[in-house]
């Protein structure tokens, strides 16, 4: 598969990915152009199909890891000037919860659980990436997930705060 | 509820293996049904990024993108020949061989009609080598 097609299908999902783990959207920028441009870079591109997205979500992680060390210290939550999100205010609001409730995360928790839905991979692909047994995969997924349930029941998603009645 | 069952039902919402039976118990907890309506709230929540990478992000990439070189395996970059080339050159040569030992173009070979030349004689003796029987 070419590398244009390859952006066109994932260029976002890395990109979402990537603004949700370094907590900046221009660092996000400028690693899924990275990720990208490696895949040019790469002759071979005989990756077996369906597993591209695991290929790319792999350089995406690398490139992640590899930021991280050189700053050495957790991605902070997104600012509030960074996020381009048109619309009224309780909608930005809800997305700023959100942000920020992902961005509180243990790292770990945050990639995997980011991987599965984001990156739209499976347990036994996360697993590969990440070096941890499935077991821990579904149990670090299920742990974001009960994270953010309670983080957005008490800000500002509003069907999770109708829920809670 | 216990950890279990929602742990259960965050696996079945990402459409991995669970045990049918644990998941049917499971479901008659009017809470696990909550949960697992919340666990897909969350994932439309965090999946609903109307977030995009700015203009100058797709200019440097149209950029990039532009440049790449197709894909192409080994032994294409090692051997360029097309395969109607190589098929041509294979007639042909079939062709030039089929000439090459036509009837017609074969010279006669005059050491085909002569007999072989003796290197030794034997000659047989009547009477002392072998004898008329009566």
């Amino acid at each position: 598969m070419q590398a244009g097609e390859l952006f066109q299908r994932h260029h976002l999902s890395v990109f979402r990915y990537l603004k949700r783990m370094t907590g900046s959207r221009e660092r996000a920028e400028e690693l899924t152009q990275e990720v990208f441009l490696r895949v040019v870079r790469t002759r071979s591109r005989d990756t077996a199909a369906g597993r591209e997205r695991a290929w790319l979500f792999t350089i995406a992680r690398n490139l992640f890891l590899n930021v991280r060390r050189d700053a050495g210290r957790r991605p902070e939550a997104l600012r509030l000037d960074e996020t381009r999100v048109p619309g009224i205010a309780d909608v930005v609001a809800e997305r700023i919860g959100l942000e920020q409730a992902l961005a509180k995360l243990p790292v770990t928790d945050r990639e995997v659980f980011l991987l599965r839905e984001l990156g739209g991979l499976g347990y036994d692909e996360i697993s590969g990436i990440c070096a941890l047994t499935q077991d821990a995969v579904r149990s670090r997924i299920y742990r974001a997930r009960l994270e953010l349930r309670e983080a957005l029941r008490g800000t500002s998603v509003p069907s999770l705060r109708e829920g809670r009645r | 509820m216990k950890d279990e069952s929602m742990e259960l039902l965050s696996a079945f919402l990402d459409g991995e293996d669970v045990d049918p039976g644990a998941l049917a118990e499971a479901l008659t907890d009017p809470a696990a049904r909550e949960v697992l309506r919340d666990f897909a709230l969350v994932r439309s929540a965090v999946r609903e990024d109307p977030d995009r990478p700015g203009s100058a992000f797709y200019a440097r990439m149209e950029r990039e993108l532009s440049t790449e070189r197709p894909a192409t395996r080994w032994w294409r970059r090692v051997v360029p020949i097309p395969a109607s080339a190589l098929a041509a050159m294979l007639v042909a040569g079939v062709l030039v061989g089929t000439w090459a030992v036509m009837p017609s173009r074969v010279a006669p070979d005059r050491a085909f009609e002569q007999p072989p030349e003796p290197d030794r004689i034997v000659e047989f003796v009547e009477g002392v080598d072998w004898m008329v029987r009566e």
